[in-house]
């Protein structure tokens, strides 16, 4: 699939007006982090309406048959508007993917029409409470009955999950000794009983994180996501998509959009310092046009993913220190415009290099990687 | 394999070995094998005396000195002969002549005015490179280049050197006249000649930012300590992972810069080229001796072959604070939009992947 770049600068720029024209009607006010933050589902149908959820996906299946760059296009105005796109930012970006590479075309006719017509709604079940970063040691277990599986378990830090409709749940479905192995990837019913769902509130103050507590909820046969027991092989391929993208550079862009509408240019120091802010971010966004283009050549470039997720959350950190250096505001969670923006900005920090695989562990993959050429 | 590969190979071939303990008082060995190989002329067409090819095949050479740390005068000469006119205003040259580029800084002007009998020079420019081996120094005056050869009288060379051994010398002009048959009109704006220095200088950065890397990963792939290798401790994993990271973005800035010369936003990229291989230098060169330990500060290990260059290049011919400023005033002046216009104005194209 392939997309010139004078069909992506239309896209761009259909995109980018009708952002400007909703943020005039005041259906969203910017926000940093607004992919994770920012749930509005009448905005996302709206986008859904237009085709942009599930852009790259095939048309039989709801989507757009465009490319991976068009994807960007979308997604990066998305995030440089700061528009409230939370509500179907997961399952257009992770678990759409994940069905439509792994999943049985049944799996797929039954959830990608949906997912691009904004009805089905996925959060992420990986993290458990005594497996974080080391996501192979999850304890969740689905083990087989008549017609599907019974899940019991808990996860954690799954953001949105009070509001979305179904879980992507990573789950134990045989003995966990070699832990790589018996790991599977399952599609769960959040309606379904036996699942309670726990608010755990940040210290912002905000409930988008929340506990899954599965207690046997019954999965079907044919929620199975790929073979049973090739989940872990499945997930990490699933962590380029999670790493790559634009959100990882992008998450405090409308933060960096009013320090520069109110930094004046004759200030040497911050000159300097937005120049350079500026400079880095070319440069990294330049990286995630070249992952999008080497998915769509058909690689999974995991290793560069890691990389730029790294580089990208100090990024988004680096923006925050220089807005609360050289803004003239205090940063104010009640307050509006640039107090508000530099508020959210500095709580959600944070996060940023923890969310999709902490620093530390990418670390490990791209040296083992280098060490390896 | 690319075009690009390719030729990155053939460098290999010669340069590889090439690496010595510069001598700055004597002209380095590889030199006239690269002339004979037509290296100085590539980028600049055949019907015009050049060796046909492009700007981006001579950037892959230059880069691949800094790959594989030798000091050649290749950026300078190359960069003289796409600012000659095709039959040289200079006279005839050994092939194997040096030609170097004289850049006077926006700060400190070099004077000059018109007489009849040419262009009349006073005043200095420091930290020309190669200046003392070059039997052409051509002096960039707003729209004039002045080719200063021996037919000229009234200059000097004071010698002075950049951290890596490699001259850097002020070139000073006392009542020196350029005879009218020396002065062309640069095909190139001052701006623009600057800003092919800066990418050529950018591209020995990652060249020596890859060299860097590259011994870095080895060693901590065999050096054991502890009774395992130094890349299973997860801190040194993390100096190599940022190490990698920083040398992936510069692969990516400084061919955008390269390709996007001739654009109109071609400041912008090679502004961001310029701050991220500049930032890159300090850190990978901090990372690559923290990982070397005591053995990489010495002057047996072929480490400082590579971090003298970074400290040396990043200082020339453009660095990551000039250039961070003025792409700060250019986003501030133009506006967040305007951040987000070039952010998105450029989508590389599959020749840069």
């Amino acid at each position: 699939m392939t997309d010139t770049p004078h069909e992506l600068s239309v896209l761009r720029h259909e995109v980018r007006a009708l952002l400007d024209q909703w943020r005039a009607q005041e259906w969203f006010v910017p926000r940093c982090d607004a992919w994770l933050r920012g749930y509005d589902l009448d905005f996302s149908r709206a986008l859904a309406e237009r085709g942009w959820i599930g852009i790259t996906w095939p048309t039989r299946l709801g989507g757009g048959a465009r490319s991976n760059l068009a994807r960007l296009v979308v997604t990066e105005e998305l995030l440089m508007a700061g528009a409230p796109v939370a509500a179907h930012w997961i399952s257009d970006r992770q678990i759409g993917p994940a069905i439509l590479r792994y999943g049985s075309p049944r799996l797929q006719e039954e959830f990608l029409p949906a997912i691009t017509s904004a009805q089905v709604m996925f959060c992420l079940g990986m993290s458990e409470p005594e497996a974080g970063s080391d996501l192979a040691a999850v304890r969740t277990r689905a083990e087989r009955v008549a017609g599907g599986w019974h899940v019991t378990g808990t996860k954690i830090w799954t953001s949105q999950a009070h509001r979305s409709t179904h879980a992507y749940v990573l789950a134990r479905t045989g003995a966990a000794d070699p832990k790589h192995e018996n790991l599977t990837e399952f599609v769960l019913d959040l309606s379904a009983p036996g699942v309670t769902v726990r608010p755990i509130i940040d210290m912002a103050g905000e409930h988008h994180f929340n506990e899954m507590i599965f207690d046997g909820v019954f999965v079907p046969e044919h929620w199975t996501i790929g073979e049973p027991g090739n989940g872990w092989h499945q997930v990490t391929e699933q962590l380029a998509f999670e790493r790559g993208g634009p959100e990882r550079l992008l998450s405090t862009f409308p933060l960096l959009h009013t320090l520069i509408d109110r930094t004046d240019p004759q200030d040497r120091h911050a000159r300097r310092t937005v120049g350079r802010l500026a400079a880095r971010l070319l440069v990294l966004r330049r990286m995630a046009w070249e992952i999008a283009a080497a998915m769509d050549a058909g690689a999974a470039p995991v290793h560069k993913a890691a990389m730029l997720k790294g580089m990208g959350t100090t990024f988004e950190r680096e923006v925050v220190e220089a807005a609360g250096e050289l803004l003239d505001t205090e940063p104010d969670p009640t307050g509006a415009g640039a107090a508000r923006l530099l508020a959210d900005g500095v709580l959600a920090a944070p996060g940023f290099s923890i969310r999709g695989g902490t620093t530390e562990i990418l670390a490990t993959i791209v040296a083992r990687e280098e060490v390896r050429r | 394999m690319s075009d690009s590969d390719l030729l990155r190979e053939i460098a290999a071939d010669v340069l590889t070995g090439a690496t010595s303990e510069n001598d700055p008082t004597v002209v380095p060995d590889v030199w006239p094998q690269m002339c004979e190989l037509e290296w100085p002329l590539i980028g600049v067409a055949e019907e015009d005396g050049g060796a046909g090819g492009t700007l981006n095949d001579l950037l892959v050479l230059v880069a691949a000195t800094g790959e594989h740390t030798v000091s050649a005068p290749l950026a300078e000469t190359a960069l003289a002969h796409r600012l000659l006119p095709p039959t040289g205003a200079a006279p005839e040259t050994e092939p194997e002549a040096i030609a170097t580029v004289a850049l006077p800084s926006p700060g400190r002007p070099c004077h000059y005015r018109e007489t009849p009998e040419g262009l009349l020079l006073d005043g200095h420019v420091e930290r020309v490179p190669w200046a003392r081996h070059a039997d052409r120094v051509l002096v960039v005056l707003d729209r004039h280049v002045a080719v200063v050869t021996t037919r000229a009288a009234g200059w000097q060379v004071a010698t002075g050197e950049n951290l890596a051994g490699e001259p850097r010398d002020t070139v000073t002009f006392t009542r020196c006249t350029v005879p009218w048959a020396d002065v062309v009109e640069s095909p190139l704006a001052p701006d623009a000649v600057r800003r092919h220095a800066t990418v050529l200088r950018s591209a020995q950065l990652l060249g020596a930012l890859r060299a860097a890397v590259r011994m870095t990963t080895e060693h901590a792939g065999v050096r054991e300590q502890f009774g395992r290798p130094l890349r299973a401790f997860q801190a040194v994993s993390a100096m190599i992972t940022e190490a990698a990271g920083r040398l992936a973005g510069a692969e990516s800035a400084v061919w955008a810069a390269a390709n996007r010369l001739d654009h109109p936003d071609a400041e912008v990229d090679v502004a961001a080229a310029r701050v991220w291989t500049g930032e890159a230098a300090g850190e990978v060169a901090r990372l690559a001796h923290q990982v070397h330990g005591a053995m990489g500060i010495t002057r047996e290990h072929s480490l400082h072959h590579a971090t003298r260059r970074l400290w040396s290049w990043r200082a020339e011919w453009g660095t990551a604070h000039e250039c961070g400023d003025r792409l700060g005033a250019t986003v501030l002046h133009g506006g967040a939009d305007e951040l987000r216009r070039l952010l998105t104005a450029s989508e590389p194209g599959r020749n840069d992947l």
